[in-house]
């Protein structure tokens, strides 16, 4: 039983579909995490609020590429 | 390989380039801030290249290669979803609560939220671990000069220690970051040069999955970034996923001080944020660099290479015409003079702030931590030194580093997230939870065997100390006292969040 939750052995049945799946509802989360801070918070102390300063897009863009791969590969 | 006076220029350049700019920029160290955090300073596009090429040094251009010629593509994972979501993560939670607090160190943080046990431990951990490191990364520096140039293996190491301690010595954290800039450019060159010629030598990317693939069962997944969970490699998804996706990058990201330093080192917060996603963007293309080679070696060689650390250079030998030799050699000890450079400050910085500051001398001056960190440098560069035929014992650099980082990771990341989440979280628990967390994580590793199925588990090891800290964190905070809120302000998530706030809350506690 140990072994069986330690080694992730209740996994071993799943397929690669369904691994990639949990992958892709993780990148969603995080985007939507990123997407979800304010504008107040995202220019703290920024110089100006020119829209290449908006983090924001910078993980819209990040995560576009680490979703792109994982469908690629 | 035959070498050209025009590779010796290069190799002369680089470093005598080098060596002027950290003595130019020791002229602006005039405090203990200057050396360890640059004065503050810094901005988000120099800091960023300085992370991405602090994390690629020596054991990512040899070991990785290594790994990506035996596993194949998966080990990409360590780059990708081993780097994107932690540094989303560390960029609008973890960077800003650091930055703000004025902390030179994690530890210290870890000591301002718990105790300094806690924060005693931290640095204690983090100082071995540097030291053994240092070893490891000078043996790789040692292994590419012998192999590449045919230089005697002592001649090498000491000549690239006395550039890197004289740059690292009078120019600190300035000198660091912008040298790092300087060798970003240089690896990214040299990386994509060596890359674009296996290519062409083996046909191109359809060329190479080909022949990769046409090895044998063995290889059919060469080029899957998920594998499968049962595999007995040391990369299933499972492994991927929860150890190295949720815990082990995150904890390295937020929690790694050679990495957190230099966003400490930022202009303002945010630039510090800023600074992790600039990284971020430069990370999607490590794999490329560092991963292909070992793909690149297997369509060139077949499956006959014992060593996989040696798979970079003989690439190199094989692939890189004379006169290209010494940008290439170039481009690699960029790549290991920036972890080498990046460890020696961190591990300055942790000595002065956190053991010589705390218990030899509470009442040390600027000067005295300046001079106290400059001189600790030179101590663990003289030590990396000494130690780094011992890394010779073991196949598999990178492999065997991740296993001592998985160690520790999981139970600190389990004491950062809760000591910033949970206000409930006592001192005493983050002190247990720690040694527990450890403890653990070196159990699991030491019975890996009856547990786990896969080939050397650190990212399952990583996983599981991740969630028993948790627990172990909940379980002692609720028979223990925690701090008053008073004492945690600037600390905890909720209880005060803006910078000044935070500075005034941080002053009063200190006067007591």
């Amino acid at each position: 039983m140990v072994e069986y939750i330690l080694d992730f052995r209740w996994a071993h049945d799943l397929s690669l579909s369904t691994a990639r799946l949990f992958f892709m509802a993780y990148f969603v989360l995080i985007t939507i995490f990123g997407l979800s801070m304010s504008k107040e918070y995202v220019f703290r102390g920024a110089e100006d609020r020119a829209l290449w300063r908006d983090l924001r897009l910078w993980v819209i863009v990040i995560m576009t590429v680490q979703v792109s791969l994982y469908l690629y590969f | 390989m035959q070498l050209l006076w025009i590779d010796y220029l290069i190799v002369a350049v680089y470093f005598v380039g080098i060596v002027i700019l950290g003595l130019y920029l020791s002229r602006y160290i005039k405090e203990s801030s200057d050396y360890f955090l640059a004065g503050r300073i810094l901005p988000f596009w120099a800091i960023g290249m300085s992370i991405v090429v602090s994390d690629i040094g020596a054991l990512d251009m040899l070991g990785v290669a290594g790994q990506g010629y035996r596993y194949g593509i998966a080990v990409a994972n360590f780059d990708w979803i081993g780097s994107f979501p932690a540094m989303i993560l560390a960029a609008f939670i973890f960077v800003p609560f650091y930055w703000r607090s004025g902390a030179y160190t994690i530890p210290e943080f870890l000591g301002r939220r718990y105790n300094l046990s806690v924060r005693t431990a931290q640095s204690v951990i983090w100082i071995l671990f540097i030291m053994f490191d240092l070893g490891v990364v000078f043996y790789g520096l040692g292994l590419l000069f012998q192999s590449l140039m045919g230089w005697d293996y002592w001649t090498a190491v000491l000549i690239s220690a006395a550039v890197i301690g004289l740059y690292t010595f009078t120019g600190g954290l300035t000198a660091v970051v912008l040298t790092d800039v300087v060798q970003l450019v240089l690896m990214f060159v040299g990386g994509f040069a060596i890359v674009a010629l296996g290519l062409w030598e083996v046909g191109g990317w359809n060329a190479l999955v080909e022949k990769v693939t046409a090895l044998g069962p063995g290889y059919e997944r060469h080029f899957d970034l998920f594998l499968p969970a049962d595999t007995a490699t040391p990369y299933p998804w499972t492994g991927i996923l929860f150890g190295l996706g949720l815990v082990m990058s995150t904890a390295y990201f937020v929690g790694n001080q050679t990495i957190i330093q230099r966003t400490l080192s930022a202009k303002n917060e945010w630039h510090a944020k800023a600074s992790m996603l600039f990284a971020a963007g430069f990370k999607a293309f490590i794999p490329v660099l560092v991963v292909t080679p070992g793909l690149i070696a297997l369509a060139l060689y077949g499956t006959g290479i014992e060593d996989g650390d040696t798979v970079m250079p003989m690439l190199i030998k094989k692939l890189l015409p004379p006169g290209m030799a010494g940008l290439m050699f170039v481009a690699f000890m960029a790549a290991m003079m920036s972890s080498l450079d990046s460890m020696l400050n961190s591990i300055s910085t942790l000595w002065a702030k956190d053991i010589y500051q705390q218990f030899l001398n509470t009442q040390a001056s600027d000067t005295d931590l300046l001079r106290v960190g400059r001189l600790f440098m030179l101590t663990a560069l003289i030590f990396g030194v000494a130690t780094s035929r011992i890394s010779e014992l073991f196949d598999g650099m990178y492999v065997y580093v991740q296993t001592l980082l998985s160690f520790f990771q999981g139970p600190t990341l389990a004491l950062l997230l809760l000591g910033i989440f949970w206000k409930r979280c006592t001192p005493w628990a983050g002190f247990w939870g720690l040694l527990f967390g450890v403890a653990t994580a070196g159990a699991m590793s030491f019975f890996a065997d009856r547990i786990f199925s896969i080939e050397d588990p650190f990212l399952f090891v990583s996983f599981w100390s991740f969630v028993f800290t948790l627990v172990s964190l909940v379980g002692v905070s609720y028979v223990t006292t925690p701090k008053p809120d008073k004492q945690l302000h600037g600390l905890v998530y909720g209880l005060v969040m803006a910078d000044s706030d935070m500075q005034q809350a941080l002053r009063e506690r200190a006067n007591g």
